[in-house]
């Protein structure tokens, strides 16, 4: 999986955002607005990680409960995918 | 028409217009220069949907300074500065810019300003001045365009404070943590559709954020308000 080509991510007065640049910027104006999870997440895929290297890093980092963390990523990457940030 | 030059928050630009309006309008920052940062430039088509956004008439010779002036919000990024909807105002020397979707009262705030604190304060402009961002700090600049007032004088001033107006019942201010306000604040930046100064924007507010306080004022209509606004901010 990876980001989608043409769009990068951003930390703007302590908020994250996803904007779309060069050729994408043509089909796709605005931001959109990512928590600091989904941040990690991202950040992560942009590294070449799969599920379970993102879950090792937030795992390392939040010392969540093993099932939530999995769902939690679970549903960030959909979300990433229906809002046409992410393709796998 | 031949074209000219403007001085806009310290920087040279050349303005090709057709219309004589266009020069008059700009009459108080005009310059004469030989080279320049920025060239602002329209086309036909450009001001052609500029005035089919319009309900009520306008004219082509005023879209055109519309249009001009995007052209020059979308450069001004890679300057380090940016265009942002305001009413900004000069304060003891500082300053001082209210923010608020148009209707909210900005203007209106203003007015009680300068009648309540006189010769305290001076319009910098109505509408949409210029911020920019440097090593020491932030600046507004006024630029000819003011909103249909037309309040501008031709002047800059270190920001002392940023504030975004919302009516409310009781007038209140308090700090507010710009990161809270994000999608409000940045609503009344001009983002460039072009992608290097979109991001550089960004970088410009972040950093604004972090050199100037924020306020939030809930407001009515009232000279109590802009004695509340006034002791908060420049007191």
């Amino acid at each position: 999986m990876k980001i989608k080509d043409g769009f990068v991510l951003r930390e703007v007065m302590g908020n994250y955002v996803a904007v779309a640049v060069g050729e994408a910027s043509k089909s796709f104006r605005g931001m959109i607005k990512l928590n600091a999870t989904a941040a990690d997440i991202w950040n992560c895929i942009s590294q070449g990680m799969d599920e379970d290297g993102i879950y090792d890093v937030l795992f390392a980092k939040y010392e969540v409960d093993g099932e939530k963390l999995r769902a939690d990523i679970k549903a960030t990457l959909e979300t990433l995918e229906v809002n046409g940030l992410l393709e796998r | 028409m031949e074209a000219f030059y403007i001085k806009l928050a310290e920087l040279n630009v050349k303005m090709e217009s057709k219309y004589d309006h266009t020069r008059r309008y700009c009459s108080e920052y005009i310059v004469e220069a030989a080279d320049c940062e920025i060239v602002a430039t329209t086309s036909d088509d450009e001001i052609d949907a500029e005035l089919r956004l319009y309900e009520d008439p306008h004219s082509r010779e005023y879209c055109e300074g519309i249009c001009l002036y995007r052209s020059i919000a979308e450069q001004l990024p890679l300057f380090d500065r940016f265009v942002f909807h305001g009413a900004a105002v000069s304060a003891n020397g500082k300053g001082y810019i209210f923010t608020a979707p148009s209707g909210t009262g900005k203007t209106t705030h203003i007015s009680l300003w300068m009648k309540l604190f006189g010769d305290k304060v001076s319009v910098i402009n109505g509408d949409k001045p210029i911020v920019r961002i440097t090593e020491s700090g932030a600046t507004v600049y006024s630029s000819p365009w003011a909103g249909k007032e037309g309040w501008s004088t031709n002047s800059f001033a270190d920001i002392g404070g940023i504030c975004l107006i919302r009516r409310g019942e009781r007038n209140r201010i308090k700090r507010i943590s710009p990161s809270e306000y994000f999608d409000e604040l940045m609503h009344q930046v001009y983002i460039p559709k072009n992608s290097e100064a979109m991001l550089k924007t960004l970088e410009l507010m972040d950093a604004l954020a972090k050199i100037v306080p924020f306020y939030l004022l809930e407001c009515d209509i009232s000279e109590d308000a802009a004695r509340t606004s006034f002791e908060a901010m420049v007191k």
